[in-house]
């Protein structure tokens, strides 16, 4: 998506007020949970929805 | 209690006792040499402590004048990232951050030094497994013999708070 959107993700923390580090853990998939809130400030960011960013892959995959 | 810290307890009894019995004495060559080890005391816990080279006499299982905690975990992370984590969530959960080597893995951060507390030292050693990383927390005291599990709690809050950021 960030690609999509030519985007890197320093521009994307700066508009959505995540610290790198932390978009860093979302993107490899290693964070605990996503709040709503940063979900919602992802989406506005990269104008898309919560499904283009999320999937669901079952474990032993 | 062990045999070295019955040691060190007689060795500060017998300073104390010694400071007593010579407070009278006006020669201030007497004086220095006698607030000499208290000052040098002061001087280590303000500065000394937080030199990196400090780290292995503080963490030796030898020194009888500190208590240490040590707490082990293992997250499926990459070092890099771990440590830049790492060093975002330190001041946010009320530590000082005082020294970092990205190519040792190794991290320093200290509790703030109180009229009630000298502070304690928080060593973070990171150590790569593959994909994963296991991460060695050890609280020590600068100056305690015990410290009543306040070492512990730190050490498990702090343990906490770093697993909370990453609901992010």
């Amino acid at each position: 998506m960030l690609a999509r959107r030519k985007m890197s993700l320093t521009e994307l923390s700066e508009k959505v007020g995540v610290s790198i580090v932390n978009l860093s853990i979302l993107k490899k998939g290693k964070g605990k949970a996503i709040r709503f809130s940063t979900l919602q400030a992802i989406c506005e960011a990269l104008d898309c929805q919560p499904g283009d960013l999320l999937e669901y892959q079952p474990e032993n995959e | 209690m062990k045999l070295g810290r019955v040691l060190v307890f007689a060795l500060f009894i017998g300073y104390g006792a010694l400071l007593m019995t010579y407070s009278n004495n006006e020669d201030p060559l007497w004086m220095i040499l006698a607030l000499s080890p208290l000052l040098c005391l002061v001087g280590f816990a303000i500065v000394g402590r937080y030199q990196p080279w400090f780290k292995p006499i503080l963490l030796s299982k030898h020194n009888q004048m500190s208590e240490k905690v040590i707490i082990v975990r293992e997250f499926d992370f990459e070092a890099d990232l771990l440590f830049d984590k790492l060093l975002e969530v330190l001041p946010e959960a009320g530590f000082d951050l005082r020294y970092a080597n990205r190519e040792k893995m190794e991290i320093l951060a200290s509790t703030r030094l109180t009229f009630r507390s000298w502070g304690e030292n928080l060593y973070i050693d990171i150590e790569a497994k593959g994909e994963n990383c296991t991460m060695t927390f050890t609280s020590t005291t600068f100056f305690q013999i015990h410290t009543w599990g306040k070492n512990k709690k730190n050490v498990e809050q702090f343990v906490r708070e770093f697993e909370n950021s990453l609901i992010i």
